[in-house]
């Protein structure tokens, strides 16, 4: 017995002591790194001119737009770092960048541009009007990778001098400028450079690109060479979050200052009314939709699609989707195109008249639906009250989720499905219902393209715009589609951040004027920087 | 000795070869082809077409998988169906950041388990015997992201002693580097912690009874000498297979760790590249794993061959 108690009692020594050292040493380990962490900390004191870390979702698997369509890599680079002859502001108004103005013919199929002086490259060479030339006939050459190639109607580009550009288009366009300024087929590249735009863009904006680790960062240093005013931070870096949790602990935490597009609005709960952040929600281009495939069975009928619009309130799904922000949609436009109508009314929620409707259509009894779901947010929060409010008209929903890569090549390419939930996020795609064969398969594409050329060939701007109103008009009142509501871009950031864009019009997200604490020049302002 | 390593090895080449097959033929049937990813909602069926045939789809799969083999053979990884780039750096910025947060998860779990593991052998029914096997119980029912979710909340959100999430590279600044690591290792060593302490104790508490033991003991060394001198290394080819075991299982832990810390890792790489369908880097990526853990697998067995000569016998 005595033997046996001392023996427990060393025993209990040596293991004490096991534990302890391995505590000690973790417990040293933790100080040291805690006092090294408290001098990089504490980014609320940075002071203006000091780098800014920016939290977005979808890292851009290139850095080339002009090889691939990902909004992600336009975030980062479109206007910030490649620039193009005409831009849009945040609010939506075109702005001449490279170009200091430009004439249209009478014929309204030449334009020709004056290539601003004194531009350099972030390598240091300096645009001429031949770079410019380059650019535009990169797109329209056989074997482009342009991924908008199809809405850039050149005919062919001419240097007639060292500062002028000569452009002529296929045919006259009310859109043309537009696109060259919105979409990045527009962007202006050094020749010298273009192996390596994968990697390292090598363009005129205020930033060029420092350095990206795969599916985490891409940094952004300012350019020393920058014709315009100087960027207000020394840097910004762009890091990627798959899970919003982990995005919104980095903005509390102090890593990141802002949050560019919070990909889940449920979140925002956390930074309401909390007065060390600024939220600012800004409409886009994104329309989101309720695709309706217009050979489906019940769906070729007018009047079921008409009652499928009835059947839902889609204030309640901004609601529920978009915590409250987004504006209710009657057609595919929102407030920043020329031609917009708000037709929100013409299908006001009202499910007795959608249970009229599917009777005279002949289906007193309603029918099954199936709907395929993207694994975005705004169409997984979206179904549950789109299946429970069709079903309420006896439409009997079943869905099915299916990740992108399958939704693109299934529903999008092949037009296997019946409905679907999408964000169509390009600005100004009404051509879409002119063009044969999109995966809704409408059966008017012709009939809207006929209007689309008429309006375009227009002599003045009023005319143009009524012609596209009366599309708008004809696909509402056919119902193609159940458009929903405009995605919003809510942006939160750290009470100081300044120079905001306002607007989610653009697809970069411009960092012109972004800075930390200071002011934003008034003519910023009135363009759409916060 | 000889005769063990050759079979290993000649297993060793059959087992990459039948992984081989089985990844390719299933990236090959995955839905949804890199050019329709890459061209998105502006995709036409020309320019699929065109792009196909620039990616090499348009070729019959046994060519495929034979530039692609022949390509690994020679150690060249490839470049991305996606980006245009190179593979290897990808791969090995990537390896930089989850080979050490598997080395240093081990090392945790190691530390904390063999002295744990020693006092439970000995003190099972005491309080503190109690407490520890119970802890190590939730900790074994208790999935790492879990833990990961905990500890951002208390080192980095509550307390800012530790960065919440991201990684800063070790050419910048190696204790930063350390420092980001710190939280994600401890999710994965303190779970592991839990598995190792369970097999480790086992293990122990079963040489407690060997003969050998009670044959040390009756020449006068006390239990916990006896222990340390004879029953530690009896319990070391257990471990060392268990280990073996455990590292396939990090391997997969350090991927959903990654996620909840958003580091740029081999779990990152391998969640996007199946996203975009970068098929030759997942391609890449799991021949990698594979050839990995037979690795491991086949060091273990040669070591608890080292460790227990008995078994050469068998």
């Amino acid at each position: 017995m005595v033997r046996e108690g001392s023996l427990r009692r060393s025993t209990h020594r040596v293991v004490s002591l096991l534990l302890l050292s391995s505590v000690v040493s973790l417990t040293t380990l933790t100080l040291s790194w805690s006092a090294a962490s408290a001098s990089e900390r504490a980014p609320h004191t940075q002071s203006s001119g000091g780098p800014i870390t920016i939290g977005s979702s979808v890292f851009p698997v290139t850095l080339d737009p002009t090889a691939n369509p990902s909004a992600a890599i336009d975030e980062v680079i479109d206007y910030n770092v490649l620039q193009h002859l005409v831009e849009l502001a945040p609010n939506g108004s075109l702005q001449p960048t490279l170009a200091t103005s430009w004439t249209l013919s009478k014929n309204r199929r030449i334009y020709t541009f004056k290539i601003r002086h004194g531009v350099h490259f972030s390598n240091g060479d300096p645009l001429t009007a031949a770079d410019v030339t380059f650019s535009m006939d990169r797109v329209i050459k056989s074997g482009s990778t342009y991924p908008y190639a199809k809405i850039f109607d050149v005919k062919s580009v001419k240097t007639l001098s060292s500062d002028t550009v000569q452009v002529t288009l296929d045919s006259p366009s009310w859109e043309w400028l537009f696109n060259l300024a919105s979409y990045s087929n527009g962007v202006v590249l050094d020749p010298r450079t273009v192996s390596t735009l994968g990697t390292d863009p090598v363009g005129t904006g205020p930033y060029a690109v420092s350095g990206e680790v795969q599916n985490y960062s891409v940094s952004l240093n300012v350019n020393p060479r920058y014709w315009g005013p100087k960027p207000r931070t020394s840097g910004v870096t762009f890091r990627y979050f798959s899970s919003p949790n982990a995005e919104n602990a980095a903005l509390e935490s102090g890593q990141l200052n802002l949050i560019d597009n919070l990909g889940n609005p449920s979140s925002l709960a956390s930074f309401e009314h909390n007065r060390s952040y600024q939220i600012i929600s800004g409409l886009t281009n994104g329309k989101v939709q309720l695709t309706l495939n217009n050979s489906y069975g019940p769906l070729r009928k007018t009047l079921v699609r008409q009652a499928i619009s009835y059947a839902i309130d889609r204030q309640a799904i901004i609601d529920v989707a978009s915590g409250g922000r987004g504006l209710p949609l009657g057609s595919d436009s929102v407030p920043a195109d020329p031609y917009y109508l708000n037709l929100a009314h013409v299908y006001t929620y009202n499910p007795t008249k959608a249970k009229l409707l599917l009777r005279k259509a002949g289906y007193p009894h309603g029918f099954a639906l199936s709907l395929t779901l993207p694994p975005y947010p705004y169409a997984q929060l979206a179904a549950p009250l789109i299946v429970s409010e069709l079903s309420a008209v006896g439409i009997h929903v079943s869905v099915q989720n299916i990740p992108f890569p399958l939704w693109l090549s299934r529903v999008f390419e092949a037009g296997n499905f019946q409905t679907t939930i999408i964000d169509h996020a390009e600005a100004r795609d009404i051509s879409n219902y002119g063009t044969n064969g999109y995966y809704w398969h409408y059966a008017g594409t012709a009939t809207v393209a006929a209007l689309l050329r008429s309006a375009n060939a227009a002599p003045t701007q009023a005319q143009w715009i009524a012609g596209y109103r009366k599309v708008l008009r004809l696909i509402t009142k056919q119902a193609v589609n159940d458009w929903l509501y405009v995605l919003p871009e809510i942006t939160i950031a750290q009470a100081s951040v300044t120079g905001l864009p306002r607007f989610g019009y653009t697809e970069s997200f411009n960092l012109a004027y972004l800075g930390i604490g200071g002011s934003v020049p008034a003519a910023a302002k009135k363009l759409g920087f916060a | 000795m000889t005769p063990l390593l050759i079979r290993r090895l000649a297993r060793t080449l059959l087992t990459l070869f039948v992984a081989s097959v089985v990844v390719f033929l299933l990236m090959s049937v995955l839905p949804g082809s890199p050019a329709s990813v890459i061209l998105g909602t502006q995709a036409t069926p020309h320019a699929l077409a065109a792009l196909n045939v620039r990616l090499g789809f348009d070729r019959p799969l046994i060519t495929q998988y034979l530039s692609w083999i022949g390509g690994l053979i020679s150690f060249h990884l490839g470049n991305s169906y996606i980006t245009n780039s190179a593979l290897a750096p990808q791969i090995s910025h990537a390896l930089a950041v989850t080979g050490p947060l598997i080395a240093l998860s081990l090392l945790i779990a190691v530390t904390l388990s063999s002295p744990l593991s020693f006092y439970l052998a000995l003190r099972r029914s005491t309080l503190g015997g109690t407490l520890i096997s119970s802890l190590s119980q939730i900790g074994l029912a208790v999935p790492s992201f879990a833990l990961g979710l905990l500890l951002i909340d208390l080192f980095a959100l509550r307390v800012h002693l530790l960065p919440a999430s991201g990684f800063t590279p070790w050419s910048t600044s190696w204790t930063e580097a350390l420092r980001s690591l710190a939280l994600p290792a401890i999710s994965l060593g303190l779970i592991e912690t839990a598995t190792l302490t369970k097999y480790l104790t086992s293990a122990l508490t079963e040489s407690l009874d060997a003969e050998y033991l009670v044959y040390a003991r009756s020449r006068g060394l006390s239990t916990q000498q006896a222990l340390l001198h004879h029953g530690w290394r009896n319990a070391l080819p257990s471990l060392t297979t268990v280990l073996g075991l455990e590292i396939g299982g990090l391997l997969v832990g350090a991927v959903v760790v990654e996620s909840v810390f958003t580091l740029p890792g081999i779990g990152s790489l391998l969640l996007n590249a199946v996203q975009n369908r970068d098929l030759l880097l997942v391609q890449d990526l799991v021949m990698i794993a594979v050839l990995f853990v037979t690795v491991v697998n086949g060091v273990i067995d040669l070591t608890a061959h080292l460790l227990d000569p008995r078994l050469e016998r068998r």
